[in-house]
């Protein structure tokens, strides 16, 4: 992209008044953590569906994804389509009304009431590492677009984005999060689709296009296959998309994200969090197209790309005009902005619910009251981000670091989902088999991180790896838990599934619980 | 490779072990292996299609008052079965259209 004119500078402060504009009209009906945390659940589900949509993805997402698919074709929208529809659904209709009426916060906390607060504290601080790291990485990567754009500094740039995101974080909470991704999805998809129908007109339609990449040779000719062979030399054979990532790797991730179950349980109603998860999974079917038809347009008109990942910065320098520019440019930042104020809030409201709040209760022996719950979530939002914003260089500094807390995170997915799925849906597992199904699932994950070019077919076969580490997982905690002695009833009272969905008197316990 | 720069720290008896549980379960898998590999595209294409259509059914399965709970009325264009229906469709379309 190059320098912005007049009109997108016009464009772009149009799109952030807007943004700060719905942050402050939120703000005042924040009364309460339950308003702060959780929108005071009062989301409509279209809300709640644009919200998890522009969440999940961000911009490097979008630069990324186009990169893929110049590089490995049409195989890399399995993501979004085959990896999100099914577990969506099962996410709606099993998970959704399950955390809705258990009355939980975060996962971490059913894993602490539903097996041990060990398991609660060693998944919360995994997850806050995650959620922390990400944010630093999310704030350079705007401030190296920032920079590139409009030449500022790296430090001013981060410095603006920490401003501009935690000012209306701060002050509206999950509505205000919530509201924002809706106008930021808006804007990345008119941006994403003036780019689109730009790029294929300019690789001269779509059927010039494919024939265009059919005759570069044997490396394309995959290249509108969506389902490639089970010993395929990519990322993404069939087995792996189906098996790994249709079954295994979305369902982690929908059912077991903060952010996706924060949005959902701001709902207003239980209709309305199953509805938007439902709509969510309508409105991923697009993403492909928006990211996917760039990156196979370049591979048109620019076949010989050193950086794959290059692909959107020079359509975008060479296709369009002003004003189109700049909503492009906007549509960028919508996509970092709605992930990073979607990662700053769940990571504050883990914090709150999983350790602060915990320790608060056993300290003081009474839960938190609302006032003090609300400062200190704002106090800790400020603080999040600020410490984000002062880890950025460092993070940029030491990439390894990100590597590292990336590769923790995939080592507990398939595990987590397995104890997860067996705490809900099976009265006997228990903490023994639960910590050692997590524990033994996470070691054959690093194992087979390790060896598994040797041991699957495809390159950089993850998806196999979740697949086999969740099987895996699920007999060492059935096995485990056999052999071990049963949880009490009273404690799993209205945490397993038949409870939650039928047992009124069990419901009736988990209020008094979240209450006491 | 990250993780062979990894290995390489690894005490030498570790990487042995690894080494050894590596050709013990690349000798399990390879009948797997050998039978994915042998399927064909339709069969892949089929597959995917089979998850699209299992969740399609398996929402009507589901009883009207549990799909309906906490909607301000039981019209039909609040029934999540019929939503789930319509949003699986283009996906599976794509999916009989592309392989």
């Amino acid at each position: 992209m190059g320098a912005l004119s007049s009109i997108d500078s016009v464009i772009l402060i149009v799109y952030m008044l807007g943004v700060l504009g719905i942050g402050a009209f939120f703000s005042k009906y924040v009364r309460s953590t339950g308003d702060f945390f959780l929108a005071g659940k009062a989301l409509p589900f279209w809300a709640v569906g644009m919200s998890i949509v522009v969440s999940d993805i961000g911009a490097m997402d979008m630069v990324s994804g186009a990169g893929a698919a110049y590089q490995y074709g049409i195989a890399q929208s399995n993501f979004d389509w085959i990896g999100s529809m099914p577990a969506m659904l099962i996410a709606a209709f099993v998970f959704v009304p399950y955390y809705w009426r258990s009355g939980v916060y975060t996962i971490p906390e059913f894993l602490g009431r539903r097996y041990s607060s060990l398991l609660q504290l060693i998944e919360a601080l995994i997850w806050l590492l995650f959620l922390c790291s990400m944010l630093a990485v999310m704030l350079w990567t705007s401030a190296v677009f920032l920079k590139a754009q409009l030449g500022w500094s790296t430090g001013i740039a981060i410095w603006v984005t920490v401003i501009f995101v935690g000012v209306y974080t701060v002050s509206g909470g999950l509505a205000a999060v919530v509201m924002t991704d809706v106008l930021q999805m808006v804007v990345m998809f008119v941006g994403a689709a003036a780019l689109l129908i730009l790029c294929i007109w300019n690789a001269g339609g779509w059927d010039e296009m494919v024939a265009v990449i059919g005759r570069l040779g044997d490396e394309t000719q995959h290249h509108f296959t969506l389902l490639l062979p089970h010993d395929a030399s990519t990322p993404y054979p069939w087995t792996g998309i189906v098996f790994g990532l249709g079954i295994v790797m979305s369902t982690g991730y929908f059912v077991g994200n903060q952010a996706v179950v924060q949005r959902v349980l701001g709902a207003r109603s239980e209709w309305d969090a199953k509805a938007g998860m439902i709509f969510g999974g309508f409105l991923k079917l697009f993403i492909p197209f928006l990211v996917m038809v760039p990156g196979l347009a370049a591979r048109a008109t620019h076949p010989e790309l050193d950086d794959p990942d290059s692909a959107i910065p020079i359509l975008v320098r060479d296709l369009l005009p002003p004003g189109l520019t700049g909503l492009m440019f906007a549509a960028f930042l919508a996509a970092l902005m709605s992930s990073v104020d979607s990662y700053l809030n769940s990571a504050v409201t883990m914090f709150m619910s999983d350790v602060y709040g915990k320790s608060y209760r056993q300290a003081r022996g009474r839960p938190m009251p609302e006032r003090h719950g609300l400062v200190v979530g704002r106090g800790l939002t400020v603080v999040f981000i600020v410490a984000a914003g002062c880890a950025a260089p460092v993070i940029e500094k030491a990439e390894t670091i990100y590597v590292a807390v990336q590769t923790l995170l995939s080592l507990f997915q398939g595990p987590t989902l397995a104890v997860l799925l067996l705490g809900i849906l099976w009265r006997r597992a228990n903490r023994w088999g639960a910590l050692a199904g997590v524990i033994l699932g996470i070691a054959l994950t690093g194992t087979l991180t390790l060896i598994g070019e040797d041991v699957f077919p495809s390159s950089d076969p993850f998806l196999f790896t979740s697949f086999w580490s969740f099987l895996f997982s699920v007999v060492v905690t059935v096995v485990v838990s056999l052999f071990t002695s049963p949880e009490p009833d009273e404690k799993i009272r209205g945490l397993v599934w038949g409870d939650v969905m039928d047992d009124e008197e069990a419901q009736r316990l988990l209020r008094g619980r979240l209450d006491g | 490779m990250a993780d062979q720069s990894f290995r390489e720290f690894l005490p030498e008896w570790t990487q042995l072990g690894i080494d050894r549980f590596a050709s013990g379960l690349r000798f399990m898998l390879e009948p797997l292996d050998v039978f994915l590999s042998g399927l064909t595209n339709e069969t892949a294409r089929w597959c995917a299609i089979m998850l699209f259509a299992v969740a399609g059914v398996w929402v009507w399965t589901l009883k009207r008052e549990y799909v309906y709970r906490g909607a301000p009325d039981e019209t039909i264009w609040r029934d999540l079965r019929l939503w789930s229906v319509f949003a699986l469709c283009p996906y599976a379309i794509i999916y009989l259209f592309f392989f």
